[in-house]
């Protein structure tokens, strides 16, 4: 373990009490930092509840796996842009660096915005990724490359990197989908997100982290009925098969085993299975929700889980925004690396956090942001990556990178190298090859251990 | 020398051709026979694709092929009592009967608009064109059977600006027009060539595809342009057309190294377009909310030479689609990869069908109908016994078309070297022409600059002259408006306030007067402008039409060189298409020769099991027969011993008996002489002399004793020595039987061996069979000779899961019912086809229209996502929850109006309910496997109505009911 601060601890814990409160205040004034001073003063004898908290997690006894080889990926998408002025590469004391301050991290040396105080505790765990230049001020656009590690063409879609991850990553024998969106509204399905790699790769959705649909046996089937039928149908599937089987009918059969496994694995979709603790640990807010139905489905076997959290869009009250959206975030975020790393699980996940793009590091007249792709940071965690560690720089006042620049294509060979795919291959579909990642693109040089 | 052995091989190969053409049915490739125009379609397939020579292959059974047909032509499998009909129908023609009965069904032209929309549209989402407005066209188009080249020339060319041809805009606006994707699903839906990669550079996969033949294609895509005007108060997107210009580009792989094209159709050289003088080109200009249109319309020409029957690749790329509609698997597949180095099933089928199409001006009905009626399409989908007897067949085939292969190589190898002459000649001239085009360009530039000036010059002079003319009316009005004031005023002294106006009026008129010069001075000094300007474009067109001189030879040298590099490429590409199709159907036949090979080894190993088994039979068998012989041998040897044993204990009496004698007599000589010497010395001694008397006649007694018993030694010696001889002559013979019986157990055993190895080696046979067979249906069936699994498509699934749980026609009921209640029809129109057949028409739309909605879930369930090719099967467990736990399919079961559920239900005899339910779901009856599979599962599940569902719900979820067989 590496050994915290208890001056850390103390900005940690202080903060996570202040979040509640909506701060209304104009920038840099002295409100604000009596506010932070106040917070810091007051609730300093927490601290050593906060080291109890650490550990007392959970018996890891489901974390069985752990030993397979299976790699994962979980992706949060800070949905509509995230300031990365106010979390990974806060500029404070510049023009552009807004109110608030930078706070040393569990790395020392590191600092990182003080509006994730819990995050930076974890930061031992983490990778900065603070060159990252995508050209592209467009939300559509800028998602669009950052999932899919190219810039949109008109005359072809490619696959997102949940659809390439499931199909690379997931065993060929697993019952469970490969590729899960945990999407804030309702709703569910399939997403259109697997291109050429067809539907089979497509996002199963689950709205506001409901289980897919049609995963529960419907009160009129008992189950008794359910087996004489699926026995019938088999047997007559049997005898057909007999007589001319393919691919296609294997994976046909296949299909209705997988359901069934599903059906009584349902329970990975449903973290009320979890105890109340555990979602205590991690809010009870959905976002809180969606981390820990993400940790429960990673620990099944799935093999990438999206998550957003939204939304960064904030050219009005950049700050304001930030401070709730990002309380919200830190509580989940860091209780989710912790209890991954304390599970051992971060030697074969990786953990993205991205943005379609940055925000500005000038603010405007309504104390908001706009788009800005030139100069942001993206948080990488886990297999391959280095701990505690920050890679690539920019200018003091956060508009240029200085250091080390990346962009989309270069992250998405990454996230695909870390987790052991080639991403300079091939697939091959129906015949055709086609190219994993960008291939005028290449993995980012020197970052993976 | 090479030439001459080139010319050998082609004259070699010829030869060889005309003798094949007879005996090679092809499944096949050969440039066999031509088809005759008025030889029935199906004849040309059955002869394309017949079974290897010398065997017969079977066809499907009527149930399968009722099923099949149904589902390819109606979009889901018979109603129950249509397939009872169809199975007890005697009628030899039957098979072409229920064929045009579904051809007549409104539910043709559905199933068929909704497989040509999915393949125009592949689920992209209506946007500017309604999915009703488009369905509409489809349908009408389908049912009156609109060649598909004009099909495919209205989706070519309309601009959705009138309502007749709004419909099909839909191709081009909801892909917003975009070039690239025009240019990509032009060339996959219309010319079979996916060509996306060929934007940037020539395919490095696909030797065939060009970046030219993109470009080309994207010079025609590239003209049409959305445009969103105003119809009275709406906004609608219509198609505009920019006047056409050519394309440069270069390959991302050589760069630096500039081509140009103008518009240019896969195959075809270029378009020759013409010439018009910038800003004369449009009939309507392009501007803001304005559809503009050009003088000459690109897409129309395009459209015209595309779909007029010469374009061989959109000829046979809807043959090959139809045929994949049917078959489930194009000729060429995957359908958009049409290229050498991706044969055809049989090249000359797929030219033979795409010339048919031509011939019958692009009829589809009656090119669907053909297919159906094919044996090609009745073939079964599994492999019987009867089937792969025959493999070993192919091994004539296989021997004729190795003979080929090499020829055939021969002659693409040439083709391609000329093919590459015409490219480099091409190239030549290209390289001549560009510069000059490019000074062309500079100078057109020019020239719209200048034709520019003028028209802003004489805009203006007509502005200034404008500005002249109004502002001296209104001089005019004023100064007749004053006159009678000042008038008035003089006449009228006294009045200050009239004076004083028309002084106003007067002076204002003056001033408004003396504006007037320096007006008529900008108009003649705007006027003066124009002449220079005018002189200039004068001088401008001089230039453009020099150009335009100079570069027309040599785009007409180009063009000449580029007639010649299509043609040289069109045989190359035949060339390379036999000899790739020959190399693909060689090995396929490898592999389904040695399959046969296999068969036959199993066969023979099978055999050898067998007599191996006999010869183990009659081994042991001579062991057993020989066994009496040996055991009466033993038995005599035995005897034999004993006498021998007997003689010799005699012998040995005999003697014994011989030697004591003889020692008494020795004694008896010794005591006769000691006697006699006693006498000598004792002469006359009476009692010496009675002694010796005694012992002479002692002696006297035993040498006789003796005598006789010699005599019986002698006897008993040689009765010794008979037993001997008989005892050997035993035991030679025992011996004997020994060693033959020694030799009958080990041929037992040998043969025992024998058939333990034979018995490996029908396993090792067997084993090597089951693995050749394995890809054995995938050949056959790739090549026709056994039908593909079709996997129902999410709108097939649909309507056959409404079929067979009763739904559809349930509703269809309904609408009848209510249309005779609303608008009775009278005997006379009952009477009449068309009245009737306008009726289903109007009674399928309105069920369709009430069942429609659930195509989206099916589609969201098992399609592929929109805009993205919509033939890829997959299955995935959300499908298989879908099936299990939904509330659609498992409402739909429930019984209801004499549906499946309920007459399984409702049936007395367990026998009877087997009957309906697969007659109800499969489309066929049961074996008895499944009639007692029934039984018991009815006798096990005493709810009727409950096991009914369950077992309807069986069949539905089986794989049998999700692919068409």
């Amino acid at each position: 373990m590496h050994s915290i601060s208890t001056g850390d601890l103390r900005v940690i814990h202080i903060f996570e009490k202040a979040v509640p409160m909506t701060l209304h205040y104009p920038c840099n004034t002295m409100a604000h930092g009596f506010a932070r001073r106040q917070f810091l003063g007051t609730l300093a004898a927490g601290a050593g509840a906060m080291v109890g908290g650490l550990g007392a997690f959970t018996s890891p006894a489901m974390a069985a796996h752990l030993k397979s080889d299976q790699k994962r990926i979980v992706v949060f998408n800070m949905h509509g842009g995230l300031s990365q002025l106010e979390s990974w590469d806060p500029k404070p004391g510049t023009e552009t660096g807004g109110p608030f301050l930078a706070i040393p991290t569990s790395v020392p040396g590191i600092h990182i915005s003080e509006l994730l105080p819990l995050t930076a505790m974890q930061m031992h765990h983490l990778c900065l990724v603070r060159g990252v230049n995508t050209s592209e001020d467009d939300h559509g656009k800028g998602a669009y490359l950052m999932m899919t590690g190219r810039r949109q063409t008109p005359a072809g879609e490619f696959p997102q990197i949940g659809a390439v991850a499931s199909k690379t990553l997931n065993p060929a024998d697993s019952s469970l989908p490969g590729h899960i969106l945990i999407t804030p509204g309702g709703g569910g399905g399939r997403g259109n997100d697997s291109a050429w790699l067809g539907p089979k790769y497509s996002s199963v959705q689950l709205g506001n982290g409901n289980p897919p649909p049609n995963i529960v046996r419907p009160d009129g089937i008992t189950p008794d009925s359910d087996q004489a039928r699926n026995d019938f149908r088999r047997k007559v599937s049997e005898r057909f098969l007999n007589r001319r089987r393919t691919a296609v009918t294997e994976a046909f059969t296949y299909s209705f085993e997988q359901a069934e496994k599903l059906m009584n694995q349902r329970d990975i979709f449903d973290v009320t299975k979890e105890p109340a603790s555990e979602v205590e640990r991690y809010g009870k807010h959905d976002l809180g929700r969606h981390c820990l139905l993400a940790r429960r489905l990673l620990e099944s076997g799935v093999s990438f889980v999206q998550l957003s959290h939204s939304n960064y869009d904030t050219h009005n009250e950049n700050f304001n925004f930030h401070i709730e959206q990002l309380a919200e975030f830190d509580f989940a975020f860091s209780t989710f690396v912790a209890d991954l790393a304390q599970r051992g699980m971060l030697e074969s996940t990786l953990i993205v956090v991205l943005s379609e793009f940055g925000r500005t590091p000038n603010v405007n007249l309504y104390q908001g942001r706009d788009h800005w792709s030139r100069a942001w940071s993206v948080c990488l965690a886990g297999t391959r990556m280095p701990r505690g560690h920050v890679f690539g720089a920019t200018n003091d006042k956060g508009t240029e990178v200085i250091d080390k620049q990346v962009d989309h294509g270069n992250l998405f060979h990454t996230y695909l190298q870390s987790v052991g795919v080639d991403s300079t291959a091939n697939f091959n579909i129906d015949g055709r090859d086609m190219p994993i990642a960008d291939p005028a693109s290449r993995p980012i040089d020197g970052l993976l251990v | 020398m090479i030439a001459r052995l080139r010319s050998a091989a082609r004259a070699a190969f010829h030869m060889e051709r005309r003798m094949f053409v007879r005996l090679v049915l092809a499944w096949l490739i050969l440039p066999a026979a031509m088809s005759t125009a008025d030889e029935p379609l199906r004849d040309v397939i059955n002869r394309e694709l017949a079974p290897p020579s010398g065997t017969s292959w079977p066809k499907s059974d009527d149930a399968e092929f009722l099923r099949r047909v149904s589902i390819d032509l109606n979009g889901m499998p018979p109603t129950t009592e249509a397939a009872r009909a169809f199975l007890a129908d005697t009628d030899p023609a039957k098979r072409e009967k229920v064929v045009d009965q579904l051809m007549a069904s409104p539910l043709y032209a559905r199933h068929i608009a909704t497989t040509l929309d999915v393949m125009l549209m592949e689920r992209r989402p209506a946007t500017h064109v309604t999915q009703d407005e488009w369905s509409a066209w489809l349908l009408k188009s389908v049912r009156d059977n609109k060649p598909w080249n004009v099909m495919a020339r209205e989706l070519m060319t309309a601009d959705g600006d009138t309502p007749e041809n709004r419909a099909a805009a839909r191709f081009y606006l909801d892909r917003n027009a975009e070039p690239h994707v025009i240019t990509r699903d032009i060339g996959r839906v219309f010319f079979g060539r996916d060509m996306q990669c060929n934007q940037c550079h020539d395919s490095p996969l696909v030797a065939d595809f060009l970046q030219r033949d993109y470009h080309g294609l994207l010079a025609i895509a590239s003209t049409g342009y959305a445009v969103t005007k105003k119809v009275a108060e709406k906004d609608v997107t219509v198609l505009a057309e920019r006047a056409p210009t050519d394309l440069t580009f270069e390959s991302v792989f050589d760069k630096g190294n500039s081509h140009r094209t103008v518009a240019r159709l896969p195959g075809s050289p270029s378009l020759t377009e013409p010439f018009f003088y910038p800003g004369d080109d449009y009939t309507v200009a392009p501007a803001d909310g304005v559809r503009a249109q050009p003088r000459y319309s690109r897409r129309a020409a395009f459209a015209e030479l595309a779909t007029n029957g010469s374009n061989r690749s959109f000829n046979e790329n809807i043959a090959n689609r139809l045929w994949a509609m049917m078959l489930g698997r194009g000729l060429v597949h995957p359908l958009d990869m049409m290229h050498p180095d991706n044969p055809a099933a049989s090249p000359s089928l797929l030219k033979a069908l795409g010339d048919r199409l031509v011939a019958t001006n692009f009829d589809m009905k009656m090119f669907l109908r053909e297919v159906a009626l094919s044996d090609v399409y009745q073939r079964p989908f599994d492999l019987t016994n009867a089937a792969t007897d025959q493999l070993v067949a192919a091994k004539t085939e296989q021997q004729q078309i190795a003979a080929q292969k090499e020829s055939l190589e021969v002659l693409a190898r040439d083709a391609a070297s000329t093919s590459s002459d015409a490219d480099g000649t091409f190239s030549t001239a290209e390289s001549a022409m560009l510069p000059v085009a490019a000074e062309a360009d500079i100078v057109r530039t020019q020239y719209t600059d200048a034709k520019k000036k003028v028209d802003e010059a004489a805009k203006a002079t007509a502005d200034a002259t404008a500005a002249f003319t109004a502002r001296k009316s209104f001089a005019d009005t004023l100064q007749q408006a004053a006159m009678p004031l000042n008038s008035a005023s003089m006449l009228l002294p006294g009045d200050a306030q009239l004076a004083m106006t028309a002084q106003q009026l007067t002076a204002r008129a003056a001033a408004v007067a003396a504006e007037l010069p320096a007006l008529e001075k900008t108009v003649a000094e705007k006027t003066a402008a124009v002449t220079p300007v005018t002189e200039a474009l004068a001088v401008s067109k001089g230039t453009l039409d020099a150009a335009m001189q100079k570069l027309q030879p040599l785009l007409e040298a180009v063009r000449a060189e580029e007639v010649k590099v299509v043609a040289a490429r069109a045989a190359m590409q035949d060339a390379l298409l036999k000899a790739a199709s020959v190399k693909s159907r060689l090995a396929a036949l490898d592999r389904i020769t040695e399959a046969g090979d296999q068969k036959t080894t199993v066969a023979v190993a099978a055999q050898t099991v067998v007599s191996q088994e006999t010869a183990v039979a009659a081994a042991t068998k001579q062991v057993a027969e020989y066994m009496p012989v040996v055991v009466e041998r033993t038995t005599k040897m035995q005897d034999a011993e004993k006498v021998m044993t007997a003689a010799t204990t005699a012998l040995n009496t005999a003697q014994e008996q011989v030697s004591q004698q003889r020692a008494a007599l020795s004694t008896l000589n010794e005591a006769v002489a000691a006697l006699n010497k006693a006498i000598e010395a004792l002469p006359g001694d009476e009692s010496m002399a009675s002694g010796m008397a005694t012992l002479v006649a002692k002696t006297t007694a035993v040498d006789k004793a003796m005598k006789s018993s010699e005599q019986a030694l002698v006897a008993a010696s040689q009765m010794s020595a008979a037993a001997a001889d008989a005892m050997k002559a035993a035991q030679s013979a025992m011996v004997e039987a020994n060693a033959e019986l020694d030799r009958r157990q080990k041929m037992a055993t040998q043969s025992g061996t024998d058939l333990a190895g034979a018995k490996d080696a029908m396993t090792v046979a067997a084993s090597a069979y089951e693995k050749a067979m394995e890809t054995i249906p995938a050949d056959l069936s790739a090549g026709f000779a056994l039908s593909q699994l079709k996997p129902l498509s999410p709108e097939q699934m649909l309507w056959s899961i409404y079929r067979v749980t009763g739904v559809y026609d349930r509703y269809v009921a309904g609408e009848f019912a209510e249309l005779d209640k609303a608008a009775p029809l009278t005997d006379e129109q009952k009477a009449d086809a068309a009245v009737m057949a306008a009726r289903a028409i109007d009674v399928e739309q309105k069920v369709y229209d009430k069942l429609k909605g659930n195509i989206t879930s099916f589609v969201q369930i098992y399609g592929g996502a929109p805009g993205q090719p919509q033939n890829d099967f997959y299955a995935s467990p959300d499908q298989a929850l879908f099936t299990a736990n939904g509330g659609s399919i498992n409402s739909w079961i429930s019984p209801a109006a004499a549906n499946s559920t309920e007459r399984v239900a409702n049936a007395t005899d367990p026998k009877l309910a087997a009957e309906e339910l697969y007659l109800g779901v499969l489309s066929r009856l049961p074996v008895e496997q499944e009639l007692e599979e029934v039984t018991a599962f009815l006798a096990a599940r005493p709810d009727r109505s409950k096991a009914a569902q369950e077992l309807v719900w069986g069949l539905i979820s089986s794989a049998e009911f999700r692919f068409n067989k």
